[in-house]
């Protein structure tokens, strides 16, 4: 598989990425739920992956939802 | 033509098939890779490989424990490695198989339970060594017909070689057999065999 630059983004616990996945499908955002890649944490969680291009809209969707994000990466991951 | 040297002289099977398929997949024009293996069975592997990736191979024993083979790619290719064509002499060859008996992972909330199977099969696309085989049955069968959440993983592990196995007789329970949207159908004989030869079996 190709490996690709990809925006993670971090959420305080499983019940708030869960809420945000929720959120996004019903607003048709862009991204998927993935398992917190080892690059991120070697704790066990869920995340937010999504492409590069899309930081800005899911930054200002966690904003207009009130789901605060814990932090921003970007990642190398297959694709 | 660039030429790019890959040394799996020491790695274990199928550890050099897997370093030639990365660097293959590294290279954005037409380009050789000269690959040092220390045993015949790693320079029969990558033949197979690099012809059913298009690549032209030549190899030669440089001398004992020492064989190089020359691949040269034409075009850059998208490689993919056909786990049926790679035979590991060790006890540990990936013979991996998982087993999906349900469309939630674990017993318990069934919301995180469908989420955990989300997290599991794209866990999996992320490995560098994939499995061989993946079945499918009873509640498992759901999640390879259309609209299932793990659908876009399943299929990348498809075209990567991976094979994806449903058992018939429970996605015609379900009403589902015409919904199938990735992999074959399969029986129970097959169900038995697969599993008998596995090398390990993953069950999530």
């Amino acid at each position: 598989m190709e490996k690709q630059l990809k925006l993670i983004i971090a959420f305080h616990n499983v019940t708030e990425i869960m809420r945000f996945e929720k959120k996004c499908k019903e607003a048709s955002k862009p991204g998927r739920m993935i398992p917190v890649p080892r690059a991120v944490s070697t704790s066990c969680g869920f995340c937010w992956m999504a492409d590069l291009s899309a930081q800005k809209e899911l930054e200002d969707f966690c904003a207009e939802t009130g789901i605060k994000p814990v932090a921003f990466h970007q990642v190398e991951m297959n694709v | 033509m660039n030429t790019v040297i890959v040394n799996a002289i020491g790695d274990t099977c199928p550890i050099p098939v897997i370093k030639t398929k990365k660097a293959l997949a590294a290279m954005t024009e037409p380009g050789m890779l000269e690959v040092h293996v220390d045993n015949e069975t790693a320079v029969s592997n990558l033949t197979r490989f690099a012809t059913s990736n298009s690549c032209k191979v030549e190899s030669e024993k440089l001398e004992e424990k020492h064989f190089v083979l020359h691949i040269t790619a034409e075009t850059p290719v998208k490689p993919v490695i056909n786990y049926g064509e790679i035979v590991c002499d060790t006890a540990a060859a990936p013979n991996q198989v998982i087993c999906v008996t349900s469309d939630k992972m674990g017993l318990g909330d069934d919301t995180l339970g469908a989420n955990l199977m989300k997290a599991f099969f794209f866990a999996v696309t992320q490995q560098d060594m994939l499995p061989r085989t993946i079945l499918f049955y009873n509640g498992g069968a759901k999640l390879t017909v259309e609209g299932s959440p793990v659908l876009e993983d399943l299929k990348k592990l498809a075209e990567e070689g991976v094979d994806i196995l449903t058992c018939g007789t429970c996605l015609n329970f379900y009403g589902i057999a015409d919904k199938l949207a990735v992999g074959d159908v399969t029986n129970m004989y097959d169900i038995v065999e697969k599993l008998s030869a596995a090398s390990n079996v993953i069950r999530p």
